[in-house]
């Protein structure tokens, strides 16, 4: 009968001391279970995260042997956590799989921190060229009131610019290491053209030609004191006309030349501005020129006669060519550079200030350039801004005592 | 005995053939894949011109080799390289799209650093044509020296655009192409402005 219903047989234990062990047990497996190690997936996601940041940095490029040795920690972290998984819940043991990925972490932030201070010293660098490059144009500015327009220096000058346009988007883009490749292109090719600029002053101040113009100031000044006179001494190299007073120099006056100005003329339509000594032949007034006011000097002398025949004789000009004339000093100049087919040019109000404290007759001696004074502090420049920029001294001296 | 002796040569045979039945790494098809990474990087400069499907195709096989470590760690007849495999499959074919995709970003780099190029001639040629144009006088003579020069210098940095594409420097040749065209419009702008100027002139004297 069913009597029993709710009693135990006599030797087992009875039906609530049953449910108690079965709590307990379940109580310890329980405590068992939850004492279990775990996972660091937290971890996990924090390395993942920062080798995602110092890839986001430029690290696989900036910084890649840290970042290489950040992943190689990951995997091995991984490796380790997914090796625990597969064992049984109470022997799992995470330490191991913890130390690497914290690792991986630290590494990856080592790696983005290398990749950023890369980024950092490519953005100083580039800045630090273009910059570079921003002092090499000012200062082939001035270089370049001293050539000829049509020159390779100004080629030069144009082509680094292009590299200078190139390095100036990239650096804009912040792609530094482009900006980098091409700002160097652009200083390099500045320093190609202060090296031919270098060498033409050398050529342009050769000692052979400096005794001859200094024998011609030499004379033109004494001719001046003997004779309480007036003369007219422009040094090309300058851009300078003097108006000299019984021997001494009372007023200098900025000149522009022809757009060859610095050679010496040879032929009609060279651009070059003659050197030699000339007279004034001729003050034409206002409405007499259309240059404002101008002084005819007696180019071609005799010497120009000769030395163009010579050049005929050799082969050098054409056999149509011809030497030219209407040689002035005149107006409308001022403007920043030489422009003249070969006269000298001054401002207005200079050349007014000239034109009547000369007269028909007057001497007007033209050289490359005067030894001592401002020529000799211009080229002492050069050679300072020559070494600045590391080029290598030009050869030889001048006798300008110029390029050393 | 003889019982003994036949229980253990069947002992011997039966451990032979487990061992003979156990997984063995996929160790040609990792060959297999290495190499058509390597040849990705080597022949097509995949890990310059198609950075991030290398990358891909990397990870693919270090995903793959994460999966051959794992499991031969594991009781040899637990061994399953099955995912190992199919894993390896995927970085080769990885591998292989990388490769393509290298291939065709070069060869676009080099169409555009062509057109780019071209864009600069035909720029140079215009400037060129208003140097031609430009009213020639002794005013305007010294600026017409100063362009030409500076024209001068363009054409030869045309031929430093042709050098960096000579060298594949595809995107070092546009970028500086672009500068070029940018300083030749400058130029053809500054020579048409000054010869309408003049035309203007010659009007107001007629």
């Amino acid at each position: 009968m069913s009597h029993h219903s709710g009693q135990t047989l006599p030797g087992l234990p009875s039906r609530s001391h049953r449910n108690r062990c079965l709590a307990a047990a379940g109580a310890c497996a329980l405590l068992l279970l939850s004492a279990c190690a775990q996972a660091p997936v937290r971890q996990k996601y924090v390395a993942k995260a920062a080798l995602e940041q110092a890839v986001a940095a430029g690290a696989d490029t900036l910084a890649p042997n840290q970042l290489k040795s950040a992943q190689d920690a990951f995997s091995a972290g991984l490796r380790e956590m997914n090796l625990q998984l597969r064992r049984y819940r109470w022997s799992r043991e995470f330490g191991r799989s913890e130390g690497l990925l914290d690792s991986a972490v630290r590494r990856a932030q080592l790696a983005e921190l290398k990749a950023r201070q890369s980024q950092e010293e490519a953005h100083g660098r580039a800045w630090q060229l273009l910059r570079r490059a921003d002092r090499g144009f000012e200062q082939m500015d001035w270089v370049l009131s001293y050539i000829p327009p049509r020159s390779r220096i100004r080629s030069d000058v144009s082509r680094a610019r292009v590299s200078y346009v190139q390095a100036r988007r990239h650096f804009t883009e912040r792609d530094y290491p482009a900006a980098i490749t091409a700002a160097q292109q652009a200083n390099e090719v500045i320093g190609e053209a202060y090296t031919r600029f270098s060498r033409y002053v050398q050529s342009t101040t050769d000692p052979s030609r400096s005794a001859g113009y200094a024998a011609w100031v030499r004379e033109t000044i004494a001719w001046s004191a003997a004779k309480n006179s007036r003369a007219i001494i422009v040094d090309k190299l300058r851009r300078t006309l003097s108006l000299i007073v019984d021997g001494r120099r009372e007023r200098t006056y900025r000149a522009e030349l022809g757009v060859n100005g610095t050679l010496d003329k040879v032929v009609a339509g060279d651009g070059a501005t003659p050197e030699g000594k000339y007279r004034i032949t001729e003050k034409r007034g206002p409405r007499q020129t259309r240059w404002y006011k101008a002084l005819l000097l007696n180019y071609p002398n005799e010497e120009d006669i000769a030395r163009f025949n010579r050049a005929r004789r050799r082969g050098q000009v054409s056999r149509r060519a011809r030497p030219g004339s209407l040689i002035e000093i005149h107006g409308e100049g001022g403007r920043g550079g030489d422009w003249t087919a070969g006269c000298v040019a001054l401002r207005n109000r200079d050349m007014d200030d000239l034109f009547d404290r000369v007269s028909v007759g007057t001497p007007v001696t033209i050289v490359g350039f005067e030894s001592g004074g401002s020529t000799d502090r211009d080229l002492a420049r050069l050679n300072r801004t020559a070494s600045r920029r590391g080029l290598a001294p030009a050869r030889g001296s001048t006798g300008a005592g110029g390029i050393q | 005995m003889r019982t003994k002796k036949l229980v253990l040569a069947g002992s011997l045979l039966v451990l032979a053939v487990v061992f003979a039945g156990c997984a063995k790494p996929p160790e040609q098809e990792i060959k297999d894949a290495q190499a058509t990474l390597d040849d990705a990087r080597n022949t097509a400069q995949a890990d310059k011109w198609a950075p991030s499907e290398y990358q891909a195709a990397k990870s693919s096989l270090d995903a793959a080799t994460q999966e051959i470590e794992t499991q031969g760690q594991r009781f040899a007849l637990m061994r399953n390289y099955d995912k190992a495999k199919q894993l390896l499959e995927t970085a080769k074919a990885d591998a292989g799209k990388s490769k393509q995709a290298a291939v065709a970003a070069k060869e676009a780099a080099k169409q555009e650093a062509n057109q780019k190029l071209q864009e600069a001639t035909a720029a140079i040629a215009a400037a060129q044509e208003a140097l031609k144009n430009a009213p020639v006088t002794k005013d305007t003579k010294a600026d017409i020296q100063l362009f030409t020069s500076d024209l001068d210098g363009l054409n030869q940095s045309i031929g430093d655009v042709n050098n960096m594409i000579s060298s594949e420097d595809y995107k070092g040749a546009s970028s500086k192409a672009a500068a070029l065209t940018q300083q030749a419009n400058d130029i053809a702008a500054k020579l048409n402005e000054a010869a309408e100027k003049a035309a203007a002139r010659r009007g107001k004297r007629k």
